[in-house]
């Protein structure tokens, strides 16, 4: 690697895996790059930078693409539901991941939320109800589009009467019981 | 929980550490999309004051929140899963973390996205390994991306053939250089997910980003600069 062609083939494979930004290339790249004269690093990077360029602006429309409102009410129902959970499913090795990495055990096919989803289906339609009411930030237009995919998603109207209401709640504990994270 | 509890930063690696290097890699770009410290106008709350708020159990500050995030945490999750309803569940599931663990959190620099992107990244991953989708080899030939596929889309849609060139990636490629370059994760914390030496995630970057730099030529082509005309 101390001859020339090496250093150009090891920055032609930095280029290749981590981009133009020399800020998050090894420093053995770096140093290869620093030997460069000016001209020959801005003709080096060139393509990468325009391609870069291009990545960044992928991320950001996707970054600002518009948030589903089901989706918005769906997780404030399950916060509600989670808050009334037992306290002894709160604890902090199951709630909280202090680490922001997840073990192998943190999710799992009984409690992937793609499961923990369908029970609480009910259960978020029922907290949706009232979240649209107070909780859920937005200007007007974005809480009536909201009620109206609440309604959409849960399959039920939402304005249903209190009594079917009140029988989804009393059933829900029973659910909630098996659904530890 | 107590208040009291040992708080960390939303940049700590999976270590526990510092992670410098995720500072610094942090980018140009997100202060340039204009979250720098999850402050996205003059007049709106920072992360940080959200989480103080979303600590306190006030659901509006978490609704905010949401609102201001929601969208980037199911890009990352809808590119590593390339599926719409589990990058949805993903997503969900990495709000809960920080609604239920708001007492333990502390916003960093760029506010709460790096963290709520590493957390939905991890549970992506983990999910692809349980359902047998996260290939050990990376033998998995290419999705074809027929050239017409990309070009029948306008131009004004490059970040649609963006997603969809990476999307063609073999799986692995395609989480290595989205966690990379798309999310801007160090090097060290996307070895670390996906379970690879740094070497191998270099090599796996590489390939992937070449992959990707040659679909897209046309659309970063037309960024270089002009060469200059004699005339």
């Amino acid at each position: 690697m101390s001859t020339k062609p090496n250093h150009s083939d090891r920055i032609a494979d930095l280029l290749a895996a981590y981009g133009s930004d020399l800020s998050r290339w090894p420093e053995d790249g770096r140093q290869a790059m620093a030997a460069l004269s000016p001209e020959e690093r801005a003709a080096r990077l060139r393509e990468d930078l325009a391609f870069d360029q291009v990545i960044a602006g992928a991320v950001q429309i996707a970054a600002k693409a518009p948030v589903s409102d089901a989706l918005m009410a769906r997780i404030l129902s399950a916060t509600t539901t989670e808050a009334e959970r037992p306290s002894s499913y709160r604890d902090d090795s199951t709630v909280v991941d202090l680490r922001p990495v997840a073990s192998s055990n943190d999710i799992d096919a009984n409690h992937h939320p793609a499961n923990r989803k369908r029970d609480w289906t009910a259960a978020a339609a029922l907290m949706a109800a009232s979240l649209v009411l107070g909780i859920f930030v937005g200007s007007t237009e974005s809480g009536q589009s909201t009620a109206i995919s609440i309604g959409d998603f849960a399959g039920f109207n939402v304005s249903s009467s209190a009594v079917q209401l009140t029988a989804l709640d009393e059933a829900l504990p029973a659910q909630d019981d098996e659904d530890i994270l | 929980m107590s208040v009291a509890a040992k708080r960390i930063t939303s940049h700590t690696t999976s270590h526990g550490e510092p992670a410098a290097t995720n500072v610094v890699a942090m980018p140009s770009r997100q202060a340039s999309v204009g979250y720098a410290a999850g402050v996205q106008g003059g007049d709106e709350a920072t992360d940080a004051h959200l989480l103080t708020r979303i600590a306190d159990g006030e659901a509006p500050a978490f609704a905010e929140l949401m609102q201001r995030h929601l969208s980037a945490v199911l890009a990352t999750a809808r590119r590593i899963l390339r599926d719409d309803a589990e990058a949805e569940d993903i997503a969900q599931e990495a709000f809960l973390r920080l609604w239920n663990g708001a007492q333990t959190l502390e916003a960093g620099a760029y506010g709460m996205r790096p963290w709520l992107r590493r957390v939905a990244s991890n549970l992506a991953i983990d999910w692809l390994r349980k359902t047998k989708r996260f290939d050990v080899t990376d033998d998995v030939p290419e999705q074809p991306v027929e050239p017409g596929q990309l070009r029948s889309l306008e131009a004004s849609e490059t970040a649609a053939r963006v997603e969809l060139a990476l999307a063609s990636l073999p799986p692995r490629q395609r989480i290595a250089v989205s966690l990379f370059h798309f999310d801007e994760m160090s090097q060290r914390d996307v070895a670390e997910m996906m379970e690879l030496s740094e070497d191998a995630l270099e090599s796996l970057l590489a390939r992937g980003r070449r992959r990707l730099r040659d679909l897209l030529k046309n659309d970063w082509q037309e960024l270089l600069p002009q060469p200059n005309n004699p005339n």
